[in-house]
């Protein structure tokens, strides 16, 4: 029988995730503080829906409530017109959308919301994937979470995830390639 | 194997999902050909580059918000009425289910546990959907709605603006409960409505949220310290638990 878990044991098993979380939450909302007011709910709920964990990965059991509050986060300030959703700069089928936004400076995040001190080029390219390419790499990458454990994170097909991962590597490496880097490696 | 079956299996290869004969058989084809082995090297190269990447540097601040905002969430005590733990063996030992609903029933009865009335619950949610008796005061501005209680009803509800989650207010009634009257507020979540049953709790249970189905209405029951609160929808059961949830957040 369900006993009621306690605050300790939430911690325990749950507060080892919160840079993951973090992480997660910093390549969704792309803003320090939108990230932490996201985490910070999130663990809220996890914590109010601890009694359903079922135990089996809570890094994936916790990454899909970030993942669901920063959505809902994005799309409540998409409705106030706060910020264009990325998504919308695409049309087309699935195939067709990734290459005309990789190519699009235009929809690149505003410079000022990136921290300026974690420029990277990878984070460069990683943060030009529409956001459904960019959670998926993220979370194969730097989370290590199996095709399985992504596809119930992101809530779609384990065949989907498979193939944005491969659309979104292509991508990465098309960007991070020595041409597209150009100016810089030529000098030398 | 050839080499357009091998490239689709390199990044499954790579990321530890490929089956050990298909390992095997992408291997054997890779010791053969140079052009697929080209490919493997690119997509490891990427993966090391991508794992040199920084990571985002957690704030200080965050560890000791997020416990905080938990401990302050913890504060309130457990909601965990004793009928569900009568009622979980009930519903896994079929046979013995009718023997003990009817004990069970007059346990209930003879110690007055606190029991969801589930089909008053359910008959005041479907009648406020029949005859438009939905709403007595329509508005989606919580301080239109709250005051609207004041005289009508002998406690004064809480009401939140969820719109920000998804779940606008459309407005309150006031129906009838339990043998007394009850604050109902009406929220929405794309087309469904639901019912937010609030009254006063004398008793000082434990707090849990509980929730549980009846004729395809989902009900969620929750608990604080001034009142009991059941929630009830058609819509499916993560998203009203969520809508429990911001609304204990609150």
């Amino acid at each position: 029988m369900a006993r009621r878990r306690s605050r300790a044991e939430f911690e325990r098993v749950m507060l080892p995730h919160l840079e993951a979380s973090y992480n997660l939450a910093m390549w969704l909302m792309r803003h320090p503080q939108d990230a932490e007011d996201a985490v910070q709910t999130a663990y809220l709920r996890a914590h109010n829906g601890f009694d359903r964990f079922q135990g089996d990965h809570a890094a994936a059991w916790v990454l899909k409530i970030v993942r669901n509050t920063c959505l809902t986060s994005l799309n409540r300030n998409t409705d106030r017109g706060k910020v264009v959703s990325l998504d919308a700069a695409m049309s087309g089928s699935e195939a067709h959308r990734i290459v005309p936004f990789l190519h699009d400076k235009q929809a690149l995040p505003d410079a000022n919301l990136i921290v300026e001190q974690e420029r990277n080029l990878v984070h460069d390219a990683i943060r030009r994937l529409p956001p459904d390419y960019r959670e998926i790499v993220v979370l194969r990458e730097f989370e290590e979470m199996t095709y399985q454990q992504i596809a119930d994170i992101t809530e779609v097909p384990v065949g989907t995830v498979m193939s944005r991962l491969s659309r979104a590597r292509k991508a990465l490496r098309e960007l991070l390639s020595p041409d597209e880097l150009g100016g810089q490696r030529n000098e030398l | 194997m050839n080499c357009d079956e091998t490239l689709n299996l390199l990044e499954p290869l790579v990321d530890g999902e490929l089956p050990g004969r298909e390992q095997d058989a992408v291997r054997l084809h890779l010791d053969g050909c140079s052009a697929c082995q080209h490919e493997l090297r690119q997509i490891n190269e990427l993966r090391e580059t991508l794992r040199r990447a920084p990571r985002h540097a957690v704030p200080d601040s965050l560890l000791s918000n997020v416990r905080e905002r938990i401990a302050k969430a913890a504060d309130q005590p457990a909601f965990r009425p004793s009928w569900t733990r009568w009622m979980k063996p009930l519903v896994t030992h079929a046979a013995a289910a009718l023997v003990g609903a009817v004990f069970f029933y007059g346990a209930i009865q003879m110690f007055s546990a606190p029991t969801p009335p589930t089909r008053e619950i359910v008959a005041a949610h479907v009648r406020s959907l029949m005859d438009g008796r939905l709403t007595q005061v329509s508005s989606n501005d919580t301080h239109t709605v709250a005051p609207w209680f004041a005289g009508k009803i002998d406690f004064a509800p809480t009401v939140n603006d969820l719109s920000a989650d998804g779940f606008p207010l459309i407005g309150g009634r006031v129906d009838y409960l339990q043998d007394r009257k009850v604050a109902a507020l009406v929220y929405l979540r794309r087309k469904h409505r639901i019912n937010l049953f609030i009254l006063p709790t004398s008793a000082k249970q434990t707090e849990e949220t509980i929730e549980w189905s009846h004729n395809g209405y989902n009900i969620v029951g929750w608990r604080d310290k001034n009142f009991t609160y059941w929630a009830i929808s058609d819509l499916n059961l993560e998203e009203l638990t969520a809508f429990s949830e911001l609304s204990v957040a609150m």
